[in-house]
């Protein structure tokens, strides 16, 4: 029996979409971030991850831009491109209405790279620059194995073309560590409300425990606000439209 | 007794007709309010297809003013493959040919020939880098380099906005057809907008990795 070719074409086509969408089902969700310097790729050592995060939120204190990296062990069935895009718009990387951020993004597996600019800064960290900072900054570094002075001297050139000053580092530098801290304190007013309901004074001290401790943990949130890394993400623009540029190393 | 009785009904038939007129108008309220929200879904919905549009148009104009100088700079080098040149300089010259009129666009026909114009412009570009790896002195040209950086932004930007524009675009003509707006949209003439057809080519495909070895 002939098979059409109009049945081969169809079967192609089914064939086709299946692939296409197991390969998106495939994906691997967007990275957490985990303060300005988020290093899933295991570049750096903790100690200069503190150092790199430090740097990068005085840069952040002193002139308002939100300037981030990750590092990923591997693209996970994106393209570079994608990937970076994908990301920055998620974390909301920049001001809302300014959209100032930008993203230095690198893949250990398939030694590549990319800046992704907001589209607030596009006009300081143009494409050419970014193409020069990964070129002439980041990749010889990268090549010599210095892993941490690559990505510090490129954060560097980053903000150094992004403009503006450096700032003071909030002395409180443990993240998230405000709600943390009020636990145990809740946890004694929980104690002690209880007991007093207990006693006899009926419902009301339910409703009181439970207004006390929603006041409380309002402002647990809060001072991890005010201390250094602010808890779930950025300022919430995320404005990126593809500026920046790609490289390899 | 009768009169009572007719003075109680006419108490009822009032009540009656004031409530009638309260669920007429509660009625009309809420639908005004169904409209104006979709009406103002549309407009924003419209809005944001025009936005991505225009940021192609931006882009394609930004290449196209490019190209010239790369020409030139790639010009510049001794014994640089005469026909990607021609090819380029030539994909460059049909773009022009087929600009569209201003605005989003409307004629389904026009938009394709304008992107498969601006899609040939890429590709030739697109042959031209990978030409330009057999040329150790344009790798080294920091002119040459910064132009490709530019270049290469551009091109990532019209993915990243014709990705924007697919999106919104699809997000409109959904929204244009479900039930209540399409009646919203008649009224005030709102219209499909044409989404954009790719090459095969073009399409970014998903590269597929078997991984049997590590599966979770």
């Amino acid at each position: 029996m002939r098979i059409r070719p109009t049945t081969i074409r169809v079967a192609t086509c089914c064939l086709l979409a299946l692939i296409c969408t197991t390969a998106s089902s495939n994906e691997q969700p967007i990275p957490q971030n985990d303060g300005w310097v988020t290093d899933l790729g295991d570049f750096l050592t903790p100690q200069q991850e503190t150092m790199l995060e430090a740097l990068m939120e005085s840069y952040r204190a002193g002139s308002g831009h939100e300037i981030a990296l990750l590092t990923v062990p591997d693209l996970g069935g994106r393209t570079l491109e994608r990937y970076a895009l994908e990301v920055s718009r998620a974390w909301g990387l920049g001001e809302k209405g300014r959209n100032n951020g930008a993203l230095l993004f690198v893949t250990r597996a398939e030694r590549k790279m990319r800046i992704e600019v907001g589209r607030g800064l596009e006009g300081n960290l143009t494409d050419s620059i970014s193409g020069r900072i990964i070129r002439n900054v980041v990749a010889p570094e990268f090549k010599r194995g210095h892993l941490y002075e690559g990505l510090r001297d490129g954060i560097q050139a980053m903000h150094a073309a992004a403009g503006g000053d450096y700032g003071r580092i909030p002395r409180s530098r443990g993240r998230r560590s405000g709600g943390l801290g009020l636990m145990p304190m809740i946890f004694f007013i929980w104690l002690i409300f209880g007991l007093s309901r207990r006693r006899g004074r009926g419902r009301g001290g339910g409703l009181l425990t439970g207004m006390f401790l929603g006041s409380m943990m309002m402002r647990g949130s809060h001072g991890g606000h005010s201390t250094g890394w602010h808890g779930g993400g950025f300022g919430g623009g995320g404005g990126f439209s593809g500026g920046g540029a790609s490289g390899s190393w | 007794m009768s009169m009572v009785r007719m003075i109680r009904q006419r108490g009822i038939a009032k009540i009656g007709c004031l409530i009638a007129g309260g669920a007429v108008l509660l009625v009309g309220l809420i639908l005004v309010f169904m409209f104006a929200g979709r009406y103002n879904s549309l407009v924003s919905l419209q809005e944001k297809s025009t936005a991505s549009w225009s940021e192609i148009d931006n882009q394609y104009k930004r290449r196209f003013d490019l190209i010239p100088q790369l020409v030139a700079t790639v010009k510049g080098v001794a014994d640089f493959e005469k026909s990607t040149l021609e090819a380029v300089t030539e994909a460059r010259a049909s773009v022009g040919r087929a600009q569209l009129p201003p605005g989003l666009p409307s004629d389904p026909a026009q938009l394709q020939n304008y992107i498969q114009a601006q899609q040939g412009l890429g590709a030739s570009l697109g042959r031209m880098f990978v030409v330009v790896e057999r040329y150790p002195e344009l790798k080294a040209n920091q002119n040459f380099l910064s132009l490709q950086d530019q270049l290469e932004g551009t091109e990532n930007r019209i993915a990243v906005a014709r990705r924007d524009y697919i999106d919104s675009v699809r997000a409109f003509n959904t929204y244009l057809r479900r039930f209540p707006t399409n009646l919203v949209a008649g009224i005030y003439g709102f219209e499909k907008l044409p989404q954009m057809q790719f090459d095969e080519a073009e399409r970014e495909t998903p590269k597929v990795e078997f991984d049997f070895g590590n599966d979770p």
